[in-house]
């Protein structure tokens, strides 16, 4: 080996152990982890993860959080996934908030304590989480272990409807319809359920399918309403195979295949 | 299944899940037909799990609505609620059995394995009572304990489909009927409805900040 050559190796030997002293275990970062994690490879997760959270790092405590809670890379310990959720939930991260409601409510790695679920659920709720707000909404809708709050339950579905959440579009489809925290309005029923339908939820397509096909709210539509029920027995929902079989055979071959058709284009739709 | 058959018939299984072919020519013996329908789970699982182009919560979500097609759902759910699935509402109904069949599939769904390193294996297969057959696995991982379960598997309607789950010899089906008949004593179907939303609600990784 020349000299030269071997100066080369040196340097390409020097900058290699510099460019390893910038990106190696030195510097643990929420990134690293977050790949780690895609691949499955949850052991290097949890090690660079643990060390970010150490340093109060609320995401890492957050999804570190998370491999406890689900046995990723270790074993299950959901005492842990609390203790690192309150951490991150201290420091105002919505997610962690809206995880350790959700561990109080059940009573999961903790006991059971809805005043204090609500009381943080209230708090990621307020930062427009909409999970939270539906999981709220619902509480208020049926007084369990709050008090009964129709309104308060409406103004929480809807705020978590608006922000696209298709469990909470049904639901504000359903107020609507029943007039419960809302003045009774049919249109506006019929507008959510479609919203929800449009979301994916199964439920509300069948549902939609059967006011298309009674003419609740709206014209009587026969072929729409083979279209969503197509859409909801497609989507898992087996009242809709019934359902759509029966409704088949009062219609024309035409209607049959225009059914189809608008079910394809409603399924593109679906898909956006 | 006797039991002196049974080691031909784990080598059977042994060798067909080796081959990935499922046999269906030939009439099966429900054990075989058992333990090919969780090994197969099992495969496209790790299939599902390996896909690149998307996210680990995209993946998982493939396996989840496998697994719910692997579950007879709506037959153990109604096993489960018991006598008060006479006196809910159709809306709490579809409400129960979709919020049952995500807290199931949630529950269980590693126990199928197929992230990286993970050593899926069914070790053991054998009756239990007149229909149904229990299929034992072994996941072995990288890191973390190693996961075991038996799937209870019924034919039903010519399909096989797992109607319980067993960890350390503790039926799924028997814990739940007893602890959804005391939630619902104590808050009504409301509060059971609360707390398989709170059970299923939690919400994984993520990077949003």
């Amino acid at each position: 080996m020349t000299i030269r050559r071997y100066f080369l190796l040196t340097l390409a030997v020097l900058s290699g152990a510099a460019f390893a002293l910038a990106t190696g275990p030195a510097r643990a970062d929420f990134a690293s982890g977050w790949n780690a994690y895609q691949k499955g490879d949850f052991a290097t997760a949890l090690a660079e993860w643990t060390t970010r959270a150490d340093q109060g790092d609320p995401k890492s405590q957050f999804n570190l959080g998370v491999l406890y809670d689900e046995g990723k890379g270790v074993a299950q310990d959901r005492r842990k996934a609390f203790a690192l959720w309150e951490k991150a939930a201290n420091q105002g991260y919505a997610p962690a908030q809206h995880n350790l409601g959700n561990l109080l409510l059940a009573g999961e790695g903790t006991s059971q304590d809805v005043v204090r679920a609500v009381s943080w659920l209230e708090k990621s709720a307020a930062q427009g989480f909409d999970r939270s707000q539906y999981t709220l909404g619902k509480l208020y809708a049926e007084g369990v272990g709050v008090a009964k709050d129709p309104a308060k339950a409406f103004a929480l579905i809807k705020a978590a409807g608006d922000r696209g959440d298709a469990r909470a579009q049904y639901n504000i489809g359903k107020m609507y319809r029943d007039g419960v925290g809302v003045e009774k309005d049919a249109t506006e029923s019929l507008k959510w359920f479609e919203r929800a339908a449009l979301s994916g939820h199964s439920g509300a397509q069948a549902r939609l399918a059967m006011r298309y096909s009674r003419g609740e709210g709206t014209a009587r539509d026969p072929t729409r309403a083979l279209a969503w029920l197509n859409i909801a027995a497609a989507a898992g929902n087996g009242d809709a195979v019934t359902a759509g079989k029966k409704l088949s055979s009062n219609l024309t071959p035409e209607q049959v295949e225009a059914a189809n058709k608008l079910a394809a284009q409603i399924k593109a739709e679906i898909k956006k | 299944m006797k039991r002196l058959s049974r080691f031909v018939y784990l080598s059977l299984i042994a060798f067909t899940l080796t081959l990935g072919t499922p046999q269906e020519s030939a009439a099966q013996a429900p054990n075989d037909q058992a333990a090919q329908f969780i090994g197969a789970l099992a495969q496209n699982a790790l299939g599902a799990l390996q896909q690149p182009n998307m996210t680990l919560e995209q993946r998982e979500t493939v396996v989840r609505e496998m697994l719910r097609n692997g579950f007879d759902v709506p037959f153990i759910g109604r096993f489960v609620l018991g006598k008060h699935w006479a006196t809910v509402t159709n809306e709490q109904r579809d409400e129960y059995q979709r919020l049952f069949g995500e807290f199931v599939v949630k529950t269980y769904a590693a126990r199928l394995g197929g992230y990286s390193g993970d050593k899926f294996a069914v070790t053991s297969v054998r009756d239990a009572g007149d229909k149904d057959v229990l299929v034992h696995t072994q996941i072995v991982r990288p890191s973390g304990p190693p996961l075991e379960c038996d799937w209870r598997v019924r034919v039903i309607d010519g399909q096989p489909r797992i109607i319980d789950v067993m960890v350390e010899g503790i039926s799924m089906v028997v814990t739940q009927r007893s602890e959804f008949a005391s939630l619902v004593q104590r808050n009504g179907i409301e509060g059971l409805l609360a707390s398989l939303r709170a059970k299923t609600g939690r919400i994984g990784a993520t990077t949003s900040s």
